[in-house]
């Protein structure tokens, strides 16, 4: 690679971060100059970034070329630009939710949707970077906003608490990845992860390559609050503000797995059989223990924390049955963790938007205050049990899709520890139930207290995006094949 | 005629009705339930049509219709009947205009009710009709939130913890069936989905064992067969009058239609290792449900294990493994829709003017009420298979076919007839005969629409009673294929591994299959004695 092309920029490429970037440092500076309630308008501004965003992702699409920047650094192709389209849907989503929180709260507003777009800049390079270095950058892009995100609620110990619990784990995990990333680099004298792969299989595995692999998924593991790196999860999002707590919960998750799948079904996939049933283990404990810990719940957030918690562990399971060399297999299994991604991010914000839109009634955010919403507000409660009822896997419910995507591939395995995954996935449904359909018994079988409280306003913008993801969910499952083709298009191993 | 999607409409029309309530403004009640009873006539009409269009004397499906739903992975959108899922079909539509009747008066959130009914009709239309194993999961699965509705808040004290009884109940055997199907797609190449596709697989015997309780556990608890029926009598007990109607009538033979439809013919050697345990469930159950019946204070609870007996025969007549047990079974799935269904309903009378369903409130209703008491007494009769009724005209070929297959189960199963004859004469007695007293006393007859509700099912009970060979015409090509199916497996199958799964089969292997020649027995004892 000479020096031209290695330093050769495709601005094209690069079109949808730069109008990200363009737009967050906007807001910052428009900010400045509006005061008081007017601050709100700002979000407008954000929204718009993000659609100009998503009409260059479009544009990149159709143009249908592999594109690269930076060398091999950062490429646009399929897989990038699924997970873009879907960051940015997502982003739109959170942007949504945000509006009426934010000009009510009516702090940091400019400081709030800068760091969300940073954010969401560093989710958008993930998926193009093909390179550690690459990688991490992208990944601590997420992740630093999202420390300061967590603490916005100043005025709240448990925010304080949950941000300086978060920042800890992010730091040190970081660390451990960084550890992980240099000593890999040692080892194969490359950075980018084909070349990895491809000195991972050419040469001998090394007890310290081993476990520089797990270093790096550890790091990794941390991001999309596997069990054991979780623990900071259920303050961070009960303490931070709901949307933020959204945004942790589905697109930082996301942004994580889209990194993990880089660097296992990539970089590392000659050791699979190493990590793998690792992850496998750890899948299984993250479902099982965010289930059961999700039972006795009776704050809405931290139960749809701790179930945000599970579902990692499920989405984890199609990692634990890839095998070094199966092509085939492990494009199955790459494909559903996709699937199962985009069907999550719909879900989880949808129920996320409602528990906003209720908490402007019952800051206290418990379980009991959703009693009698059924009758008080049948449309949000319609929505919340769909989303509910999608997280726990039912059909006709894009949930199920998702559900069905990660059995097909634990069968297809057909590997001891994919019946297992099978049947833990099987069990932890069925544990999951319990609580969402608690939830549900309370929406619609349960009298409001007395004096019966006014009906739950969500306001344009929530409804909308209430509404709006209601509809997907339904859409999504009816539309399988799309979903599905769209995964199978984006797979990265194929071409990689 | 012939050229419309006849089976496509039967689910859609019920689930557009559904979309189109939910779409009702809330107080509306009245144009509401209007609109559910046409929307669930309209639905009978096409099951009409369907039944009117369904070639009598072909074992295969017929009407069918298929579209790729998700193709990549093979899934489609199959539909089709046979002579078994025709009777099933037939007797879920004949309900839904009854139960919509039977819930006139429903005040209390009437919209979400009949939301909730009219999604339970398209989903158990669907599930009967389903021929590719997502498209009937999905469809399975689909019926547990408008069910858990049903029972969790328009039901009883318990109600809550019914619900969710039920619904983890199903859900978890439903999954592990769910895993079985996606082990069948594997086996089969990855493929598809499609009923036949998955049909005649080369597994072997461990295998077949294992899918074969994968399956069981989806159906067994759907049935419910002992020990998995602990969820039913709840869920009887607590649900609304119109909610355990769809449950005894339409939910439970969910469990028995899978069985005959996916467990026997997918998995031949298994259901041959296992018949002789499987028939010993369905006697347990049959005497279990029977003796607790009998002891029950409550009325709706007596009906409820009444149920359990009752299906206890679906199990043996399909596990008899010969051609009379099985249409037998088609057909008592059937009758027990019809006179549970109405038991349930005439309690669920009772229950509205009175709030009280201890047997011990009552004494002489007959007198004070003759319409409700002579309406009852035909009911119950066709329940405990008098001769005449409905009842007598699935329960007996059962009996035959069971002690066929295994002589020691058949008189066994016999005793659960007496023994129902036993508990239904005796609530009856004490609630009906006597002097009128307790809650009895200024018990008002049942109305006009509450007749016009139990009347229809009394003329079939009759109807079916005195000639039923129409229902037989339609089952039993069916059936025959089915039995004939499994059977020459067991001819074919290599019986030693049967012999290695069950340790010592030959007994068991020669007690089950049914010796239709002399020269196929002679084959079996060379392959067992080998």
């Amino acid at each position: 690679m000479d020096v031209d092309q290695a330093t050769q920029i495709d601005l094209f490429a690069l079109a949808p971060e730069l109008a990200v970037l363009g737009a967050s440092l906007l807001v910052l500076l428009i900010e400045l100059f509006l005061h008081g309630p007017r601050k709100r308008f700002v979000n407008p501004i954000a929204v718009l970034g993000v659609l100009v965003a998503f009409g260059f992702v479009v544009a990149l699409w159709l143009d249908g070329a592999q594109r690269s920047s930076f060398g091999q650094m950062f490429v646009v192709d399929d897989y990038a630009l699924a997970f873009k389209g879907f960051f940015l849907a997502v982003a739109l989503f959170v942007l949504l939710i945000s509006y009426r929180y934010f000009s009510e709260i009516r702090t940091f507003q400019g400081e709030y949707y800068f760091l969300m777009l940073a954010a969401f800049l560093g989710m958008m390079l993930m998926p193009s970077a093909r390179d550690l270095v690459m990688l991490f950058i992208a990944l601590e892009l997420v992740s630093v906003p999202g420390f300061i995100m967590a603490g916005l609620r100043k005025f709240d110990l448990r925010s304080n608490e949950g941000a300086m619990k978060f920042f800890l784990f992010g730091v040190l995990s970081a660390a451990v990845l960084l550890f992980g990333l240099s000593i890999v680099y040692g080892f194969t004298g490359t950075t980018t992860l084909e070349g990895v792969a491809a000195s991972l299989s050419a040469g001998e595995a090394n007890p310290l390559l081993l476990a520089a692999t797990l270093f790096v998924i550890a790091g990794f593991g941390f991001k999309v609050s596997a069990v054991p790196f979780h623990f900071w999860a259920p303050d961070t999002y009960e303490g931070a503000p709901i949307p933020v707590t959204a945004f942790l919960a589905v697109a930082s998750k996301a942004a994580g797995f889209a990194g993990l799948l880089q660097v296992t079904f990539v970089a590392f996939e000659p050791l699979a059989d190493v990590w793998a049933p690792v992850l496998g283990v750890v899948a299984i404990l993250t479902m099982t223990l965010g289930n059961l810990t999700a039972l006795t719940q009776t704050n809405m957030v931290r139960l749809l924390a701790y179930s945000s918690v599970a579902h990692a562990g499920y989405v984890l399971v199609p990692f634990a049955v890839v095998q070094p060399g199966d092509a085939a297999l492990n494009a199955d299994a790459f494909s559903a963790v996709l699937v199962y991604l985009f069907a999550y991010g719909a879900m989880n914000i949808g129920a996320f938007a409602v528990v906003i839109a209720v908490a402007r009634r019952h800051p206290g955010r418990r379980v009991s205050d959703y009693a009698g919403l059924g009758q008080r507000s049948p449309g949000l409660a319609v929505a919340l049990t769909t989303f509910l009822v999608s997280l726990g896997g039912i059909p006709p419910l894009v949930g199920f899709v998702a559900k069905l995507a990660v059995f097909f591939v634990a069968v297809e395995a057909g590997t001891t520890l994919g019946i297992v995954l099978a049947a833990a996935v099987a069990i932890n449904t069925v544990i999951s139930l319990v609580y969402y359909l608690r939830v549900a018994r309370v929406v619609w079988m349960e009298e409001a207290p007395e004096p019966e409280p006014e009906p739950v306003q969500p306001g344009l913008a929530l409804g909308f995006t209430v509404g709006g993801l209601a509809v997907v969910t339904v859409a999504l499952f009816v539309l399988a094949p799309l979903l599905w083709g769209a995964a199978d298009q984006a797979v990265l191993i194929a071409s990689g | 005629m012939a050229d419309l999607p006849l089976l496509t409409l039967l689910i859609a029309v019920p689930a557009a009705v559904a979309v189109l309530v939910a779409a009702m403004p809330r107080h509306a009640v009245g144009p509401i339930r209007s609109v559910s009873l046409v929307g669930s006539l309209v639905t009978l009409g096409i099951a009409v049509a369907i039944v009117a269009a369904f070639e009598v004397g072909q074992p295969g499906f017929q009407l069918e219709e298929q579209a790729a739903w998700i193709p990549q992975w093979g899934i489609s959108y199959r539909l089709g009947v046979d002579g078994i899922s025709l009777l099933l079909v037939g007797l879920t539509a004949f309900f839904m205009p009854l139960v919509v009747l039977a819930a006139w008066h429903q005040q209390e959130r009437a919209k979400g009710f009949f939301v909730s009914l009219m999604a339970m009709g398209a989903a158990m239309l669907g599930v009967f009709l389903a021929l590719d194993l997502i498209l009937f999961y999905v469809l399975f699965e689909a019926m547990l939130v408008p069910m858990y509705a049903l029972i969790g808040i328009w039901g009883g004290k318990q109600r809550r913890y019914a619900a969710i009884k039920f619904f983890l109940y199903t859900l978890i055997g439903g999954l592990l069936m769910l895993v079985a199907i996606l082990y069948l797609y594997w086996s089969a190449g990855a493929q598809g989905f499609d009923y036949d596709l998955l049909r005649g697989l080369d597994l072997t015997g461990t295998e077949q064992l294992w899918l074969f309780l994968a399956f069981f556990a989806a159906f067994g608890i759907k049935v419910p067969i002992f020990p998995f029926h602990t969820w039913l009598p709840d869920a009887h007990t607590e649900a609304p009058t119109v909610g355990s109607v769809i449950l005894a009538a339409v939910l439970l033979k969910i469990g028995g239609y899978g069985f005959l439809r996916f467990s026997l013919p997918y998995f031949p050697e298994a259901t041959l290792t296992l018949a002789p345990w499987m028939l010993a469930l369905g006697v347990i159950g049959v005497l279990y449900g029977a003796l607790v019946a009998m002891v029950q204070r409550d009325i709706k609870r007596l009906i409820a294990y009444s149920s359990v007996s009752h299906l206890g025969f679906v199990v043996l007549g399909a596990f008899a493994l010969n051609q009379t047990g099985a249409a037998g079974s088609v057909v008592q799935m059937v009758n027990h829709g019809l006179s549970t269904g109405a038991l349930f309903l005439l309690v669920g009378f009772l229950y509205d003017r009175t709030h009280d369903r201890a047997i011990a409130s009552y004494s002489g209703i007959m007198r004070a009420t003759p319409v409700f008491g002579g309406l009852f007494l035909v009911t119950a009769m066709s329940s405990l298979a008098l001769p005449g009724l409905n009842g007598f005209t699935g329960e007996f070929p059962i009996l035959l076919g069971t002690f066929e297959a295994l002589p020691l189960a058949g008189v066994l199963a016999t005793l659960g007839v007496i023994l129902a004859a036993i508990y239904l004469l005796w609530a009856y007695q004490r609630m009906f005969h006597g002097p009128v007293e307790g809650r009895a006393v200024g018990l008002t007859d049942l109305t006009p629409r509450e007749v016009g509700v139990v009347a229809p099912i009394v003329v079939l009970m009759l109807v079916i009673g005195v000639y039923p060979g129409p229902l037989y015409e339609r089952v039993n090509p069916t059936v025959e294929a089915l039995v004939d199916e499994v059977v020459a497996v067991a001819e074919d199958a290599d019986l030693a591994t049967l012999r290695h799964l069950t340790g010592d089969a030959g007994a068991d292997a020669e007690l089950v299959i049914d010796p239709p020649a002399d020269d196929e027995v002679a084959v079996d004892d060379e392959e067992v004695s080998r």
